[in-house]
């Protein structure tokens, strides 16, 4: 085998060359890989923040469409956030002789929504619910603990427009992970409330 | 010298999918989506209402709600939002109410904005009795 003393010096010029750059490529495929790491942790906190909006104001919104009464009370604490009550009286209560021991459940029902500070997080929007002279049920928690994010109620409040017969509600919504906000707004008309009482300070 | 070549293509290639990819992974436009919708919803109660109340006429209405809610950030940072670095989406809604059937209108109430130099929309119908 004939040995090519010419290729001696090449192999250094192209190690030489070839590292720095190599370097610099790992370097920036580093850069590209944590960016996209980012993106898809910030997107995750942004679709939880979205779908937790969702959740709240199409539940409000439901319950605020059926109801017969409504009841806006301002929390305890000193965020711009009230509670809200609706009531439903859905039919007349039978005489018990009509209807044997089977009543129906949904006499008078109340849905209330109020917002609750948990130990480790913030503020979730808790729902409970009565049924009749039942006792309130333990509330729900309808934000809040999501695996990709934890999203915390920074504003919500209700304006009652009497003569319109409208109920206004505005939500702020915080990611924790990235500290974002999203503002959604919407109106109900409650075309069954007979009676609407606007907040007071409990 | 192959392998740098190499190396380089491939870096390029991820660098290119993931300049092509994070801008649509990081528009606005489902926030946006969900904004108009309630807005829309927004409308409707109003409309609703006018309805409700025998003062509901055909043809076109402005925006009956709210003003400023015509105007969202969509996700936004706080900070930005203070140093004043972000501007809102501006919708416009537009309200076509036109007779049904007896004393039921149909109310067709469309949301547009801009984003991103596009042009987006929703667009929804309701059937309201008029008393």
């Amino acid at each position: 085998m004939i040995k090519n003393f010419n290729e001696r010096g090449f192999v250094m010029a192209e190690f030489a060359i070839a590292l720095p750059l190599l370097i610099l490529l790992l370097g920036s495929m580093g850069v590209v890989i944590f960016k996209i790491a980012q993106v898809a942790k910030t997107q995750a906190a942004e679709y939880t923040l979205e779908a937790d909006a969702q959740e709240i104001i199409e539940r409000i919104s439901a319950d605020a469409r059926t109801a017969s009464e409504v009841e806006i009370k301002k929390a305890v604490g000193d965020k711009e956030i009230y509670l809200v009550v609706f009531r439903k009286h859905t039919m007349t209560v039978p005489k018990y002789e009509e209807v044997g021991k089977y009543f129906p459940a949904d006499l008078n029902e109340r849905q209330r929504y109020t917002v609750t500070a948990t130990e480790n997080h913030g503020y979730y929007v808790y729902a409970d619910h009565q049924d009749g002279n039942a006792k309130p049920e333990s509330g729900n928690p309808i934000s809040g603990g999501s695996f990709f994010d934890e999203t915390i109620v920074d504003e919500l409040t209700y304006d009652l427009d009497e003569d319109k017969k409208i109920l206004h509600i505005s939500l702020t919504l915080q990611s924790q992970k990235t500290k974002e906000k999203l503002v959604v707004n919407t109106s109900v008309f409650m075309p069954a409330c007979k009676e609407m009482k606007g907040f007071e300070d409990e | 010298m192959l392998s740098v070549v190499f190396l380089t293509m491939i870096t390029s290639f991820a660098a290119m999918i993931y300049f092509r990819g994070a801008s649509k992974v990081k528009n606005n436009h489902a926030t946006m989506r969900f904004i108009a919708i309630h807005l829309a919803n927004e409308q409707f109660a109003e409309v609703e209402s006018l309805a409700f109340r025998g003062a509901l006429d055909n043809g076109n209405l402005d925006f009956l709600g709210e003003e400023d809610n015509r105007k969202n950030f969509g996700i936004f940072d706080p900070k930005k939002f203070d140093e004043g670095k972000i501007s809102p989406v501006e919708f416009e809604v537009t309200t076509e109410v036109e007779n049904y059937k007896t004393n039921l209108k149909k109310v067709s109430v469309k949301v547009e904005w801009i984003e991103g130099g596009k042009k987006y929309n929703v667009e929804f119908e309701k059937i309201v009795r008029v008393n």
